[in-house]
């Protein structure tokens, strides 16, 4: 059973006197097995925020099927939610109320010790300002606030929406560990993020999402290795004649400032055809591309495809 | 449900405005209680004279008509007018005594009921502004999403975040009424008069105080159903304003019939059990008129106003539940 499953998910915001219509979600599929960390990954408005709204019930679906934990969303959320944490788009909470008081209130609701909501604090760094009130807290110190609620529960799942924006760099690291640390007991984490140098160190599996679709997934490596396939980098001191020899010999090449990439062949063979006419490589190589490069071809190309 | 309740109380208890304005109210309610009570005077015989001295005095000059009236009067008269008709007669003293002369003596019979009435109409609109605060500013800071993260159950939320503030605030309405009796006994017994205070009188006021803590519990609750569906406690304010003094007013005036429906005449026969309404009169025979009234009974207006708070926790609750919870938190 998977933590998270959502099939064929549409959403269309209707807004203003003429009832513009802006389509969020265009059939998106997602699935996220227990105990990965799965980011989830995609331009401004590409539709990673609805899907969270809709996983926990805060924006209604047009079509689609979700289920979380096994349960139906949203006709069985109510059962499900005990076993949820999450921080969708920046943490709101009452700025008058201390943060102790806001999470306390929280607690409350669940029915949770108050133990729990110390606990919670200590974990993100904020027992001690917890008397203060959250007017006073900076961006950072809300978002840990935010992931101090989300971790109260105890969740088996966790949806995060870019829970490390607005924390300084050590802040980004504790967040980082933690959710490590979590993925190591077996909680499952879907982790909304811009930040893909953090996705590509923090996630197992990860969904790149263009226009309210699903563009790639599967795990990190599979998504790097799919996209970096039979490319080559190559720096030579006479380019133009090393494109003329490669694209005779049936391959594509592009520049990219002074390097050219090669697609559709091994260094080998690359080495082999330019050996051939005298011309000699001064840099040769696969081209390890990293999730950014992918994020980029995968959600520029989809912009090209007219939405169904 | 009840754990869900009780996390609203505590945040509805816990809030800053709440806590001043319960402070200002009992601050105002001691200080009107003073004043009563330095008001009060058990010095019957003092109060008497003063007013017996006060009456001739007033007497004495009444009876004296000015010299240039009298003269007026006289070189108007017709012929064969009686020869007194230019003669002033002015009330006498005793008559005037009778105007004079109150019972300074503070009444607990006759003023109960009235602090009764002042305290269920303060805390009745503290409860309004209360309610529509407490919603409000949900939807302002952007929490009722992380809310419904925890309880996702729509329609459970929206019932305990009405019940919160109608309990609470009839608890505060309650209190209140009991401290401001007590106080006004107090009063009555040490600075005042008690007599006639029969157990008919005392009936009657427990009967208004129970029909004024519904009063409060409806409309906190309108305040927080109004508050519900436009999201934002300044619209809610303001549109029910605008109500009272425009829509009530102008209508008041163009159609006085239809004051049988508006809010202020059903809240006030729940209140004083019942209310007289004045229609404009209608012809009667030769210029004569007919004065017609139509009096509205406490249980008409509760029935009216109970089923608008219906209406109005209705529509929220559709909004609530059809509505998305879409970005900035809230709206």
């Amino acid at each position: 059973m998977a933590a998270v499953e959502v099939a064929g998910l549409r959403k269309v915001y209707r807004g203003g006197l003429r009832r513009r219509e802006r389509r969020a979600l265009d059939g998106l599929d997602l699935v996220v097995a227990p105990g990965e960390v799965h980011g989830f990954l995609g331009p401004n408005g590409s539709g990673k925020t609805t899907t969270l709204r809709i996983l926990l019930g805060l924006v209604r679906p047009d079509a689609g099927e979700v289920r979380l934990l096994g349960r139906p969303v949203p006709a069985e959320l109510a059962g499900a939610v005990p076993e949820i944490g999450s921080v969708v788009e920046a943490p709101r909470f009452f700025p008058s109320f201390s943060g102790r008081r806001n999470l306390d209130l929280l607690a409350r609701v669940a029915g949770l010790e108050p133990a729990r909501v110390d606990e919670a604090l200590e974990i993100v760094g904020l027992a001690d300002r917890a008397r203060d009130r959250v007017k006073g807290y900076s961006l950072g110190m809300r978002q840990r606030l935010g992931i101090a609620q989300a971790l109260m529960k105890r969740p088996r799942l966790l949806l995060l929406d870019e829970p490390t924006n607005g924390l300084d760099p050590a802040g980004i690291r504790e967040v980082r560990r933690l959710m490590a640390h979590l993925a190591s007991t077996g909680v499952t984490v879907l982790l909304s993020s811009h930040m893909l140098s953090e996705v590509q160190q923090i996630c197992t599996s990860v969904t790149i999402v263009a226009q309210g679709r699903a563009v790639r997934t599967g795990t990190v490596d599979a998504v790097l290795a799919g996209d970096t396939a039979a490319r080559v980098r190559l720096r030579v001191a006479d380019p133009a004649a090393a494109t003329a020899v490669l694209t005779e010999g049936g391959l594509t090449v592009a520049h990219q400032d002074d390097w050219l990439m090669v697609s559709g062949a091994v260094p080998s063979e690359v080495n082999r055809l330019l050996g051939e006419r005298g011309i000699w490589a001064d840099e040769l190589g696969p081209d390890h591309a990293d999730l950014e490069d992918v994020f980029l071809s995968l959600t520029q190309a989809s912009q090209e495809i007219p939405p169904a | 449900m009840i754990r869900l309740f009780g996390a609203e109380v505590r945040r509805l208890t816990a809030r800053r405005m709440f806590r001043y304005l319960l402070l200002v109210g009992l601050a105002v309610l001691v200080f009107l209680g003073v004043l009563q009570a330095i008001h009060s005077s058990r010095d019957i015989p003092a109060a008497q004279a003063r007013a017996r001295r006060q009456a001739q005095a007033d007497a004495a000059r009444f009876s004296v008509a000015p010299p240039e009236a009298v003269a007026r009067c006289k070189t108007g008269l017709p012929a064969g007018a009686p020869p007194d008709a230019c003669t002033f007669h002015g009330p006498t003293a005793d008559e005037l005594y009778q105007q004079i002369y109150q019972d300074q003596r503070y009444s607990f019979a006759q003023h109960a009921p009235n602090v009764v009435v002042g305290l269920v109409v303060a805390v009745s609109l503290l409860g309004f502004v209360i309610g529509t605060s407490f919603i409000g500013a949900e939807w302002a800071s952007g929490t009722m999403a992380s809310l419904l993260t925890w309880e996702p159950r729509r329609i459970r939320v929206l019932l305990a975040k009405l019940a919160a503030p109608i309990v609470v605030l009839v608890v505060v309405g309650a209190v209140a009424v009991a401290l401001g009796l007590a106080g006004s006994w107090l009063i009555a017994a040490i600075r005042g008069t008690t007599a006639d205070t029969t157990s008919h009188a005392v009936n009657l006021m427990i009967a208004r105080g129970a029909r004024g803590l519904l009063l409060i519990g409806l409309l906190t609750g309108a305040g927080c159903a109004i508050a519900g569906f436009t999201r934002h406690t300044v619209a809610a304010v303001v549109a029910t304003v605008a109500y009272l003094v425009i829509v009530e007013n102008i209508l008041r005036h163009l159609e006085p019939g239809w004051e049988r429906w508006f809010l202020t005449s059903n809240a006030a026969a729940v209140l004083t059990g019942k209310f007289r309404l004045f229609l404009p009169p209608t012809g009667g025979f030769g210029s004569a008129t007919l004065q017609r009234s139509f009096v509205l009974h406490a249980s008409r207006g509760l029935i009216y106003l109970t089923a608008l708070l219906a209406a109005l926790v209705g529509i929220w609750a559709f909004t609530f539940t059809q509505r998305d919870i879409d970005e900035g938190g809230g709206r």
